[in-house]
């Protein structure tokens, strides 16, 4: 028996204690009319415990899932720093094959006596350059 | 004839397409923010369901005034913070930006237009170089395309294949840890969400309906109270609907990325992309049904 629960255990209680108020509400149903007022002010208090307990178990049960998986959860994420590493390389591999292109065509217009050519062609180079 | 037969060796290299990827992805990454949009919050249903708040309803019904001897003191009390449930929504949020994040890296790099250069320029360029530097060279329109497809080739399918490979790695290893982060994430929606939602019907039970139904004396003011729990009801059985929708959903997701790791590895692509297909068919279909829902 492990000395601390783990998140399926604390479903389980939390579940236990909604059974139990719905116990005690069915039971409070039945006998509404024999309940003092007092006795309905004390099932009331108990019921409230009883439900804010329960939700504050369910939710505690998130946090013990999430240690489970912190591990995996640190894998995913390392997997997509990963592919984000090698799309930047990728676009730039793409960068550089445009400049190339890019430089081809200004040496092309500087062959051909083309002024405007030259222009766009070294405004081209700059426009890929600025873009990191 | 060589150049023929270097773009055939080239296409073999890299006969696997990365389309049923991306589109795999692209469904899940929908997939994945319309399920964080859907599901309520344990924050939200703490303080919806909480005690404190429900007995304010009693004030405001019909024996409001005659029967409920602490009216007021219910609208007067606090609703307690519930740190855990805070804790709770903000860990979920984690596991889908996390889940998306992959999912979104997935589809940028199997993105087809990534790597689509094309040598149209550099090649004309060239020609033009060509024909004023090395005239003898004599390049004809029919050779500078046969350069232009070639280029295309060798620039773009090595990297296409060295793309393809590493997109097969990535899912293939990350395959069992994503099984393991959408397992959670079921069990923190069909289980502890799904608790949240069943415990909020008994608090209604025990806040509201028991001292409604106690203090009703008639039959006709029993079948009112009877009726109003029941639709009280059918605003829970939407949240459990949504997260049912939410869980195959998360099923889907889990099962095509199983068939991308161990469908590419098998050699058996065809059959893969068949059942990714099918598995984008459906992701689409149940964001569509989430959608309707949250309207």
């Amino acid at each position: 028996m492990s000395e601390t629960l783990n998140a399926q255990q604390l479903i389980r209680l939390a579940q236990s204690l909604t059974r139990m108020q719905s116990a005690i509400t069915d039971y409070e149903i039945r006998q509404y009319d024999a309940l003092s007022a007092s006795q309905k002010g004390k099932i009331e208090l108990a019921l409230t415990e009883l439900a804010r307990a329960a939700g504050i178990l369910y939710a505690y049960s998130v946090q013990l899932a999430f240690e489970d998986a912190e591990g995996q959860l640190k894998q995913l994420k390392s997997a997509a720093d990963d592919m984000s590493r090698f799309l930047k390389t990728t676009k730039k591999i793409q960068r550089v094959l445009d400049l190339v292109s890019s430089v081809a065509g200004i040496a092309a217009a500087v062959i051909s006596y083309d002024l405007n050519g030259v222009v766009s062609g070294i405004d081209e180079v700059v426009q890929i350059l600025a873009n990191p | 004839m060589k150049t023929r037969l270097l773009i055939l060796l080239v296409s073999v290299v890299s006969c696997k397409s990365t389309d049923s990827i991306n589109r795999f992805a692209k469904s899940s990454s929908s997939g994945l923010a319309e399920l964080d949009r859907s599901t309520p919050s344990f924050s939200g249903l703490y303080k919806k369901n909480d005690p404190s708040r429900l007995k304010k309803i009693l004030d405001t019904g019909i024996y409001g005034n005659a029967m409920n001897p602490e009216k007021g003191s219910a609208a007067a009390a606090s609703i307690p913070v519930c740190m855990p449930c805070k804790t709770a929504d903000s860990l979920t949020s984690v596991i889908n930006q996390t889940l998306t994040a992959y999912f979104t890296m997935l589809q940028e790099l199997s993105d087809k237009k990534l790597i689509a250069y094309h040598a149209e320029d550099l090649v004309s360029s060239l020609a033009l170089i060509q024909a004023g530097v090395a005239p003898s060279m004599n390049l004809t329109d029919t050779k500078i395309s046969a350069i232009k497809s070639l280029l295309n080739a060798v620039l773009n399918e090595p990297l296409k294949a060295y793309r393809y490979q590493k997109l097969q790695e990535t899912i293939s290893r990350n395959d069992s840890a994503l099984g393991v982060v959408i397992g959670t994430y079921r069990f923190i929606l069909d289980t502890a969400l799904r608790g949240e939602i069943e415990l909020a019907r008994a608090n209604y039970v025990s806040f509201v309906y028991a001292p409604l139904y106690g203090w009703a004396k008639t039959p006709v003011e029993k079948q009112l109270v009877n009726r109003e729990f029941g639709e009280y009801q059918t605003g829970l059985s939407a949240d459990l609907e949504k997260i049912h929708q939410c869980i195959q959903l998360l099923n889907t997701i889990r099962k095509g990325h199983h068939s991308l790791a161990t469908g590419g590895a098998k050699n058996t692509w065809n059959a893969t992309e068949a059942e990714i297909a099918a598995d984008i068919i459906r992701i689409n279909t149940l964001v569509t049904e989430l959608v309707r829902l949250v309207q």
